[in-house]
């Protein structure tokens, strides 16, 4: 089962931040790409304002465990996701860390590639709240490790909202490019 | 062929439908909602009949009713549920109606837990109700075999006219998936001549479990087992993955077997020759499969999300002269593959 093609990745934060929507998505545009997937949500019993993660692995050929023992790397919205997750990432592992509601006391490893990203602050100058944080985030994410094609990620938008939200779809491409751009950004400085 | 990600429960409820599910009964307990729910929308728009019953004793004798009129039918429910449940499948098994039964395993005895288990292997694969019969078995490792085997088990049920059942735990059935779906256009199924549905004219049908006149009844019990033993000729299915040249081979079913897979990639990149066996017949087990690697192979280490079930028919089947681990896990989730590589290593290491 060993391929060249293989990503591993844990989203992490509160219920309601959209990262459950934002799994979906991604292993959405990795199968536009015929790529193999895996989407696992978190699961147990859950309360309203609960914690709310998944796991997303993304390979050329089979796929065997769908829960990683280190994934290689995480968005990470909220300070308890990053107490529960941050161990467990795999050495030198990406972390994106929505730095507009996560302290950065907690972070005690020195291994990781960690980034800082408003995404908050990014989504209210797209929507005028902070609601498409998540986009931002995975455009980050899909622009730093090109584990698929931007416009793939744009491209399951469309096939995956509903007729009801359709007019949403536009605001959410723009979150995900407000996304990438800060990634090509950081790659300046 | 439609390419579709979808969860492994609502590929299961979908496989259902395209093998031409008529009668679905349901009744509410987690972690399988996701069927009902699934179903209760879908199968009405294909002309089937949803019925939410007021018990799962109610639902499984909706089944029997359902059945013995010639079209498929199926039910689902979770560990405590089924429970409720043997006594209508001893009652199929004995007036050999076929129906499905999926039971996505929670955590038990009693109301347990809801987590992910493999708490019910004994139940399932041991009988479960009373009297002297064998339910196939199927125990799926991935959304699309979800698919595939539920249409397994509808044939099976069919062929055999017996219950049969899918046993999976939770984490495959929550677990979202590339599924392609074979059969869109649906699967047409032969008409049933014993059932009542298809009376001629002069034709007496009786379908019952009740024999009481001279030996019918040890004839009886005899068919049900020359069932079971064609069966065990034609129906068994597995995996062997890299076990031809293993040095130790590890044996599971459902979600542990795959993250099982993953472990065994890991010890070969670390220079451990490990290999995967994995039933997916749990009746009818593979056991000539198992036989002739144990003439390979010395040592099995057995994972489950239990605390030692199957490893008894492995000891049963691989013998007393060979090596055989066990790891078990009966907590809410499976071990990552991690876990199961210093598992290997531990038990070559002894």
């Amino acid at each position: 089962m060993s391929s060249k093609y293989y990503f591993d990745f844990v989203f992490s934060g509160f219920g309601g931040q959209g990262i459950l929507i934002a799994g979906n998505l991604l292993c959405y545009s990795a199968i536009l790409e015929n790529r193999e997937v895996t989407f696992f949500p978190s699961y147990g019993v859950e309360m309203r304002g609960g914690s709310a993660n998944c796991y997303v692995v993304l390979s050329d050929s089979q796929i065997g465990s769908p829960i990683p023992s280190h994934p290689m790397g995480s968005i990470i919205m909220s300070t308890p996701a990053l107490i529960r997750f941050l161990p467990i990432i795999k050495n030198n592992g990406l972390v994106l860390i929505n730095s507009d509601i996560i302290s950065t006391d907690d972070i005690n490893r020195k291994d990781l590639d960690i980034r800082l990203i408003p995404a908050n602050k990014l989504s209210i100058d797209v929507i005028g709240n902070e609601r498409l944080a998540n986009m931002v985030m995975l455009g980050y994410l899909v622009s730093a490790t090109k584990c698929v094609k931007i416009e793939s990620l744009v491209k399951s938008i469309k096939e995956v909202v509903s007729e009801k939200h359709k007019k949403l779809i536009p605001l959410n491409e723009k979150a995900i490019l407000a996304g990438a751009e800060l990634f090509e950004k950081d790659k300046r400085c | 062929m439609e390419k579709l990600f979808l969860r492994g429960s609502e590929s299961l409820a979908l496989g259902a439908i395209d093998a031409s599910l008529k009668f679905y009964a349901g009744y509410p307990i987690t972690p399988q909602n996701d069927i009902p729910e699934f179903l209760s929308k879908e199968l009405p728009k294909v002309g089937g009949k949803f019925v939410q019953a007021e018990s799962e004793v109610a639902k499984i004798n909706m089944l029997l009713g359902a059945s013995a009129c010639g079209i498929r039918v199926m039910t689902s429910s979770s560990s405590p549920g089924i429970s409720l449940m043997q006594e209508g499948i001893s009652y199929l098994a004995g007036s050999e109606l076929p129906a499905v039964i999926v039971n996505v395993m929670r955590w038990g005895p009693g109301l347990g837990g809801i987590g992910a288990s493999q708490g019910d292997y004994h139940q399932a694969t041991k009988g479960g109700g009373h009297g002297d019969y064998f339910v196939p078995v199927f125990a799926p490792y991935s959304a699309q075999e979800m698919y595939d085997l539920i249409i397994k088990a509808f044939d099976v049920a069919d062929e055999y006219r017996t219950p049969a059942m899918i046993l999976v735990d939770v984490m495959i059935s929550l677990m979202k998936e590339k599924v392609l779906r074979r059969y869109d256009k649906g699967i047409k199924v032969k008409e049933k001549k014993w059932a009542f549905g298809s009376k001629k004219e002069g034709d007496q049908k009786i379908i019952k479990s009740l024999y009481l006149k001279g030996n019918d009844l040890e004839r009886h019990n005899w068919k049900l087992y020359e069932k079971y033993q064609k069966m065990c000729q034609k129906e068994v299915l597995y995996e062997a993955y890299l076990c031809d040249d293993a040095e130790i081979i590890l044996i599971g079913f459902g979600m542990i077997a795959r993250i099982g897979k993953s472990a065994v990639d890991l010890a070969r990149e670390r220079g451990i020759k490990a290999g995967l066996f994995r039933p997916i017949s749990l009746i009818p087990f593979p056991e000539r499969e198992l036989e002739n690697l144990s003439t390979k192979c010395e040592n099995f280490l057995v994972v489950e999300m239990n605390t030692g079930q199957m490893v008894h028919d492995i000891k049963r089947v691989v013998g007393k002269d060979h090596n055989i681990g066990f790891y078990g896990k009966p907590s809410s989730y499976a071990p990552n593959p991690e876990e199961l590589y210093l598992k290997i290593k531990e038990y070559l290491e002894k």
